[in-house]
């Protein structure tokens, strides 16, 4: 009987955790949805910042600053519970900064913000919880302070490690140098109205800030779609588990209630046999 | 009349792609008007007006701010900060904006750095209600 109490709680303790998951797999797919329209709608938009400003940019004069900090923007999510969506991407800004020198880190989402506060790293803002309502004036605003240090020379590179939506199935984080951009093989021969240094200004400002929003946007998307899946994975154990414990619970019911008819069936016999023996007698 | 093909975008969105015949675009040193053909070119952008003429008989109208303008390969580009149609300004958010921003500048309390921000918002506010009032 002990055994059946244990599995009988067993169950309703599965029971209650795939309640859970399932309604977290419910949000996230209804969260995906969105995320993934507005994922889409950027997605044009960072492909020509990077090509047509990318260009620009490297035209105007982008060289590399030696001499000045790194920056990374580090998206991560608000919460856990997304599989390896966290690990991922923390993983690979941390060997981002494991190689080469000073650095200093943006972190966006709490999850990231946590880590690098627990690893003590330096970072001169943090911005949790703003991945899902995040707007494109926003996103500028952001991307401010990193601007003024890169035309000051206190920033050399601005890079973001983000997580891509490759698919529905696959996430897969990524580091992205912003800033200085490449060279291009031949500088082209362009009009710049009213003159080069102008149009370098608003190229800059436009790139950086577009390329965070679109960055964050494709994050939030993938981290949905990460959390989408673990918490189907998790709902579809929980369902196998109680299958399992619904069939131990089953054999076990069923063997004590064997056991007391053949308990019953023993101990009638026996009065039963005394009876009918003084019947005989 | 000779046709070539026009984007315009935001961070968050595509807000026109597709063959075009002209375009008005306002830089920060005022309209500037492409046509097929057009030389290589780039500018930054103002707060104004976009008029796409996508041969219906009316442009499409809309309000632009901060961003750049790039013409390569006979492709133009229209990076803008916000672009919104003219047929998609509430002009009641606008009307609320620019009077906020009004305040603010009245007031004389505020720093340079907010008076500088409420004067682009201002600026902004006003350029939605001209788009939107189509003039």
């Amino acid at each position: 009987m002990a055994n059946m109490k244990e599995i009988r709680r067993r169950i309703r303790s599965i029971e209650s955790t795939r309640q859970i998951t399932r309604a977290m797999e419910l949000i996230a797919s209804s969260r995906l949805r969105r995320a993934r329209t507005r994922a889409e709608q950027a997605r044009p938009c960072m492909d020509a910042l990077q090509q047509s400003a990318g260009r620009l940019l490297a035209a105007l004069g982008s060289a590399n600053r030696p001499g000045g900090k790194r920056l990374l923007w580090v998206i991560a999510g608000d919460r856990g519970l997304a599989g390896g969506y966290n690990a991922g991407v923390l993983r690979l800004a941390q060997a981002q900064l494991d190689d080469g020198g000073p650095a200093e880190v943006v972190p966006i989402g709490r999850k990231a913000q946590e880590y690098f506060a627990r690893h003590g790293v330096q970072s001169p803002a943090a911005y949790p919880g703003v991945a899902d309502r995040l707007t494109v004036g926003e996103a500028y605003a952001m991307a401010q302070p990193a601007l003024a240090g890169y035309r000051a020379g206190e920033i050399g590179e601005i890079s973001v490690c983000y997580t891509a939506l490759v698919s529905p199935l696959v996430q897969q984080p990524r580091i992205l140098r912003l800033l200085p951009t490449p060279q291009p093989s031949r500088p082209a021969d362009v009009q710049y109205d009213p003159s080069a240094e102008h149009v370098y200004e608003a190229v800059l400002e436009t790139y950086l800030g577009g390329m965070l929003y679109g960055a964050v946007v494709e994050s939030y998307a993938a981290e949905q779609s990460a959390r989408r899946l673990a918490m189907e994975t998790a709902s579809d154990n929980a369902g196998e588990l109680l299958e399992t414990l619904r069939l131990s619970y089953n054999r076990a019911r069923q063997s004590a209630i064997t056991q007391e008819i053949t308990e019953i069936s023993a101990g009638s016999g026996a009065v039963g046999g005394t009876k009918s023996r003084g019947f005989l007698q | 009349m000779n046709q070539f093909p026009l984007r315009v975008m935001t961070a968050g969105h595509t807000a026109f792609s597709g063959e075009v015949q002209q375009c008005i675009v306002c830089t920060q040193d005022g309209y500037v008007g492409i046509l097929a053909g057009h030389a290589p070119y780039a500018a930054p952008l103002g707060v104004g007006i976009l008029a796409v003429y996508d041969g219906s008989p009316l442009p499409r109208r809309a309000a632009i701010a901060q961003g750049y303008l790039e013409v390569r390969d006979g492709q133009v580009t229209v990076l803008a900060r916000t672009c919104e149609w003219a047929d998609e300004i509430d002009p009641a958010r606008a009307q609320r904006a620019r009077e906020q921003a009004q305040r603010v500048l009245a007031d004389g309390q505020a720093g340079r750095d907010v008076r500088c921000a409420a004067q682009r918002c201002l600026k902004k506010a006003e350029n939605r209600l001209r788009t939107a009032q189509g003039q």
